[in-house]
């Protein structure tokens, strides 16, 4: 009966979702109504405990938030500008092969969108590309949506790894270097994939090795860059390491046909920039210690007391989550907005108008995502304080014992199917996947990477996703067919995800004997 | 009602920006009643989370 009221909330935002194909944020509501129920008439939570778990909601759904509104505000200001679309048309440039268009369009440049914004952006942006390249619709969605599923997790600059971080609550430091591996494995097979859904098996004899060395080079990138510290812009810079690698290896693979025209040069710089201000801003604020201590002098702290349920389910006091607001991830993305609007400003790139369509954009883009976070967020941390999440993951322990570590990426895969995004998932099953590893004495770390690599992969199916993608390549009404087909892909990965997480279970266990 | 709902679902976007502004707000107030065990005080705020909660149930 514990285990089926305390999983309800979480059914019933599945079920609304996939099953009634509601929105993420009304869905969002009516879970967090459902929780707040059921914690208060079945698991004994009051007033103050309620009133407490609202606060620590609110600083982790803000950790989160800003930095999606931040990565959406430097996105409007480059596509106002005409950057995105520059970048996208001077790709084609490269390669008449279809094969190798697809990896550095349909794979390296989706890592980089994906770094960069995320959002459904890189399906969006590129899907319409390929199709004007001659591709079919339906290989012109599912190329990009594999593409970029891999660079979810550290893409956005970084805010599905930075809501896994807030709902566990333990250091990035500790989680990030399974999950960039996890995801430069998958990572490096999604390369083949692209070809595969491209021009099928020959052409990926063809450019076996091209996907390797590609591949290869952006996801020792990622990791790298990501367990630096800087995972906010692990899969961005992997995207651009990915751009310069394929460059000089595309022109072996030009093709038969003439070249698309002339490339404007001085424009693609331009265009370029304000991403490359992006990148200066955020190493100058991670690596140089004086700006970096000159802008951690505001911290936003709250120290929370000791609660308790009426049944004596104990959440020990603590301070909740530390934002040091000046130097946030959000706040720096926001620095690298100004300038950037400045450069392309100076370069003539604006029409009249342009800051409050930029303004206007970015908030009627972000404010069904927002409302969303802070209700599952909410949703979450109730769950957390009400014993709800202890009982579901004593519940899984206890159900799939030795089999939990291959199940993990399926979970996360689920939330984000249901929720449309990786950071929900971390959000909603972060918690509860920690616990559930604790409980079996498995590496947390390890267990939480499979969530997040899951979840990321999977992400990609969700339905909103899915339709953007459609209706962009002018597939609307046939999304039937685009799941399908991403349907084989992504199940792959995700066993290849769980046997990843099995061998990591396997191996760290072996460590402590 | 069913006019307030009609408005919540032609307005999707002033109906969202409302439900925001009522589950962002509330938290940190409730947070200073907690301290003071004010009750009355966090119910009323616990209400307007609700009621943001239940405004974006309505919003297509």
């Amino acid at each position: 009966m514990d285990f089926i009221l305390a999983i309800t909330p979480i059914a019933l935002i599945l079920f609304l979702m996939v099953g009634l194909r509601w929105g993420a944020a009304r869905a969002g509501g009516a879970g967090y109504l459902t929780a707040l129920l059921i914690a208060s008439l079945y698991f004994g939570v009051g007033p103050v405990l309620l009133a407490y778990a609202h606060a620590k909601a609110l600083l982790l759904s803000l950790d989160v938030l800003l930095i999606i509104w931040a990565a959406f505000l430097l996105y409007r200001v480059a596509d106002e500008a005409g950057a995105i679309r520059t970048i996208g048309q001077a790709l084609p440039h490269l390669t008449n092969y279809k094969g190798m268009q697809a990896v550095i369009i349909g794979w390296v440049f989706a890592t980089f969108l994906q770094g960069v914004g995320g959002f459904g952006v890189p399906v969006a942006v590129i899907a319409p590309i390929l199709v004007g390249l001659g591709f079919a619709p339906l290989a012109a969605v599912v190329i990009p949506s594999i593409g970029h599923g891999w660079a979810v997790t550290f893409g956005s600059l970084g805010s599905s790894f930075q809501a896994l971080i807030a709902a566990t609550g333990l250091p990035g430091e500790v989680l990030v270097s399974a999950s960039a591996l996890f995801l430069g494995i998958a990572g490096l097979v999604v390369g083949w994939m692209v070809v595969h859904a491209a021009q099928g098996w020959q052409a990926v004899a063809r450019l076996f090795w091209v996907v390797l060395v590609i591949g290869l080079v952006m996801s020792t990138t990622q990791y790298l860059v990501a367990v630096s510290g800087l995972w906010n812009i692990g899969a961005f810079v992997a995207g651009i390491a990915g751009l310069l690698v394929s460059i000089p290896l595309a022109r072996r693979y030009r093709g038969d046909q003439a070249d698309n025209g002339e490339l404007d040069i001085r424009k693609l710089v331009v265009a370029l920039s304000g991403y490359l201000v992006m990148m200066l801003v955020i190493l100058t604020v991670q690596l140089v210690p004086a700006v970096n201590s000159f802008l951690s002098q505001v911290v936003i702290q709250v120290d929370f007391p000791q609660v308790s349920t009426s049944l004596g389910y104990i959440t020990p006091a603590g301070t909740g989550r530390k934002i040091y607001f000046f130097r946030h991830t959000g706040v720096v993305l926001a620095y690298a907005s100004i300038l950037a609007y400045l450069i392309y400003r100076a370069a003539g790139y604006y029409k009249p108008g342009a800051v409050a369509r930029i303004l206007n954009g970015t908030l009627r883009r972000v404010l069904s995502s927002s409302v969303s976070i802070f209700s599952m967020v909410t949703m979450a941390v109730i769950m957390e304080h009400a014993g709800m999440t202890d009982v579901l993951a004593r519940g899984l322990a206890d159900g799939m014992g030795a089999l939990f570590p291959f199940a993990a990426p399926w979970i996360g895969a689920l939330g984000a199917f249901m929720t449309g995004s990786n950071t929900n998932s971390n959000v909603v099953f972060g918690a509860l996947q920690m616990r559930t590893a604790q409980l079996l004495g498995y590496s947390v770390a390890i267990i939480l990477a499979g969530q997040t690599a899951g979840a990321g992969l999977a992400s990609v199916l969700a339905p909103t996703k899915v339709v953007v993608g459609a209706s962009t390549a002018g597939m609307a009404g046939k999304e039937g067919d685009v799941m399908h087909k991403l349907l084989i892909y992504t199940g792959l990965l995700l066993v290849l995800i769980s046997i990843l997480t099995l061998v990591g279970v396997w191996l760290t266990s072996v460590e402590r004997i | 009602m069913r006019k307030l709902v009609k408005w919540l679902q032609e307005n999707s976007f002033e109906a969202n920006l409302l439900a925001l502004l009522l589950m962002a707000v509330p938290p940190v107030l409730l947070y200073f009643a907690a301290r003071h065990g004010a009750l009355g005080w966090i119910y009323a705020l616990l209400g307007l989370v609700i009621l943001g909660n239940i405004l974006v149930l309505f919003v297509r």
